[in-house]
């Protein structure tokens, strides 16, 4: 069990945090660029001292300010992946594994490391220098090298950010090699809520250096508690104000870009509100059309852009405030949608959710 | 209907100048060097170097810069690492003062030393309690020259440890090596490029110090007269086994330089680190 307490002050902004991971589970921590993730990272892994707060791990005290307690990372042996890996440029391969295999004799460390590099795919490649391997790779080498020092937490600084699309999916497989190999607590932090959850467990998403909301992937998705946090999801945001009118069951919003938004959600506050659907429940017909179906949903927007995303296509669209609309291809060819293009975007009722409207932002 | 005036050839004169102007340069620089050979030629060399002076020179000149250089390399480098990852308050004032050395005129050295731990000096009491003769004596030499050349490597190890991936040094920590370990194993190999352009630069200037040895330890042949001491009392005595010692200290310059541009990889600029303190 990795517990955690840490406060420190950042540019701007204080970061606050607690946080426990069991072993051989993995939590990520899910925030903006700038959002104190990495200095998270480094305060556990003893890189870097918070202000105030407490580590512990498998009962052992790593960091208690109050008791004066501050293990060295050499004694808290993280296996920690940086973002960029931070391989040793001038080691080979198994040299680069070797390293944290400091418990080991020393005869016995060329063996044990390529049987690391072979778990994850290359041992071939031994004898080979960081610079001259890909992407992949790399990554691949640097999970080996954190799972040969006997890590006791591992600490994973956005570790696909570095690979492009192809990669990804075989990072993926050796990055859930690696915490399951390890069965220790698992740390992640990224921006990316997708990365987060192929990843992990459960997820943290922290907002100006506090947790906003803490679950597992798909109830974050659906149930978000926050504009926030429906934003990172890959949710449509919309802010407006509850008006009094709507049938029954119904509420109506007017939003602040014009228009009017439906929901059956009960319970809806009175005044400023935000709303969030998912892009691939908007569906799109051409201004002037007759509607078809019954959805309660219907607001004019203007195409700005169509971008194919693996077999669907993202429309991104203004409608006095920006949203998304995620279609089939089919859908893109029988519409004809190009940048320009006058659309209604149609949604159910039920598929408008409220949360608190973001803070920070006036009117 | 205007037609543009047929343009005149224009004479492209600034590369010209620049030509001119290396011509001139490269003229100036190396005809003084090519001069010691064309003077000294194979014969004189061989039997000017036969004469015990020169010998006892070049064999002293190598014995003190050597072992000048060994004793900066064994403090510089753990000190330089220290300036190089700490942050502390008046860092600055100490990195200026650990570099005063390279502006003070080498005679004034020869003079601070001699206040510092001549039979007169601050702690001469103490060094001749101890039992270590300075003046005159040998060891009087590696301390000028340890003087005069240490700011040298001091100014690129730190430079050379400061380039080192601050994350490199993170993972090595993080996989289990402590500090020393991470120090010997991680940023002294990533900095050795650098380590060892500082090292042959303070070589060369130990190698041409003059001034402070002179004034702190004198000129004795086989004692304290390095290659640079006897070529000025061989000068005026016997110009040929002057000019035969001068190709020999020549020849080791050049290959000092080589090496240095060696390590540093082919697009490196010799000395760019100093242009750019």
């Amino acid at each position: 069990m990795l517990r955690a307490e840490l406060a420190t002050a950042l540019r701007g902004f204080e970061l606050r945090l607690e946080l426990a991971v069991e072993p051989g589970r993995c939590l990520a921590v899910v925030g903006p660029s700038g959002a104190g993730k990495s200095s998270l990272l480094r305060a556990l892994a003893g890189l870097l001292r918070p202000d105030a707060g407490r580590v512990e791990c498998d009962g052992e005290t790593w960091l208690d300010t109050a008791a004066r307690i501050d293990l060295p990372p050499e004694r808290r042996r993280c296996g920690f992946v940086f973002q960029d890996y931070a391989l040793f440029g001038q080691m080979s391969a198994w040299r680069n594994v070797a390293y944290g295999l400091g418990h080991l004799p020393r005869r016995a460390r060329r063996q044990a490391a390529v049987e690391l590099l072979d778990r994850f795919g290359i041992a071939t490649l031994a004898d080979a220098r960081p610079a001259t391997l890909s992407g992949g790779e790399r990554q691949r080498l640097a999970l080996a090298r954190a799972l040969g020092s006997r890590p006791r937490a591992l600490l994973l600084d956005e570790p696909l950010a570095a690979l492009d699309a192809t990669t990804r999916a075989t990072a993926t497989r050796s990055l859930q090699e690696l915490t399951a190999a390890a069965a220790v607590p698992a740390l992640l932090v990224t921006h990316d809520f997708v990365e987060a959850s192929l990843l992990a467990d459960e997820i943290a998403v922290i907002e100006a250096g506090e947790l906003a909301q803490r679950g597992a992937p798909e109830t974050l998705a659906a149930r978000p508690a926050s504009a926030f946090v429906a934003e990172l999801t890959g949710s449509v945001v919309l802010t407006g104000r509850t008006t009094g009118g709507g049938q029954d069951g119904e509420t109506e919003i007017a939003l602040d870009g014009g228009g009017v938004a439906t929901t059956t959600a009960s319970e809806v506050p009175p005044g400023r509100v935000a709303i969030t659907v998912h892009p691939w429940e908007i569906a799109l017909e051409l201004a002037g059309a007759a509607p078809h179906g019954s959805p309660r949903n219907r607001l004019p927007a203007t195409v700005r852009s169509v971008t194919p995303v693996g077999g669907r296509v993202r429309v991104a669209l203004d409608a006095g405030q920006p949203l998304v609309a995620e279609v089939t291809a089919a859908a893109r060819d029988e519409l004809g949608l190009r940048p320009g293009a006058e659309v209604v975007a149609v949604w159910k009722a039920s598929a408008t959710r409220i949360v608190p409207p973001p803070a920070g932002r006036l009117v | 209907m205007t037609r543009a005036r047929p343009k005149i050839p224009r004479i492209a004169w600034f590369p010209l100048v620049m030509a001119l102007a290396l011509a001139v340069a490269l003229v100036f620089l190396t005809l003084p060097i090519a001069a010691i050979f064309l003077e000294a030629g194979p014969a004189e060399l061989a039997s000017s170097l036969g004469e015990p002076q020169a010998r006892d020179a070049l064999w002293l000149s190598l014995a003190t810069t050597t072992t000048a250089l060994a004793i900066i390399v064994a403090v510089g480098t753990p000190a330089a690492y220290l300036l190089a990852t700490r942050r502390f308050r008046g860092r600055a004032a100490l990195i200026t003062l650990v570099e005063l050395p390279l502006v003070v005129p080498p005679a004034v050295a020869g003079i601070g030393l001699l206040a510092a731990f001549g039979p007169a000096g601050l702690l001469g009491g103490a060094i001749e309690d101890a039992g270590i003769r300075l003046v005159f004596e040998t060891a009087g030499v590696v301390v000028a020259l340890v003087f005069v050349a240490s700011p040298f490597y001091l100014r690129q190890a730190q430079a050379a440890f400061e380039a080192v991936d601050p994350t490199w040094t993170a993972a090595s920590r993080t996989l289990g090596a402590g500090e020393a370990r991470t120090f010997a194993r991680v940023a002294i190999p990533a900095a050795a490029p650098g380590l060892g352009t500082g090292a042959a630069l303070a070589w060369g200037r130990a190698l041409g110090e003059f001034g402070a040895t002179l004034i702190f330890a004198g000129s004795l042949q086989g004692v304290t007269q390095t290659a640079p001491l006897a070529i000025v009392e061989l000068f005026g005595a016997d110009f040929d086994a002057a000019l035969a010692l001068s190709a020999v200290l020549v020849a080791v310059a050049a290959a000092l330089l080589a090496t240095v541009k060696l390590l540093r990889g082919p697009a490196a600029d010799p000395g760019g680190d100093l242009a750019a303190r």
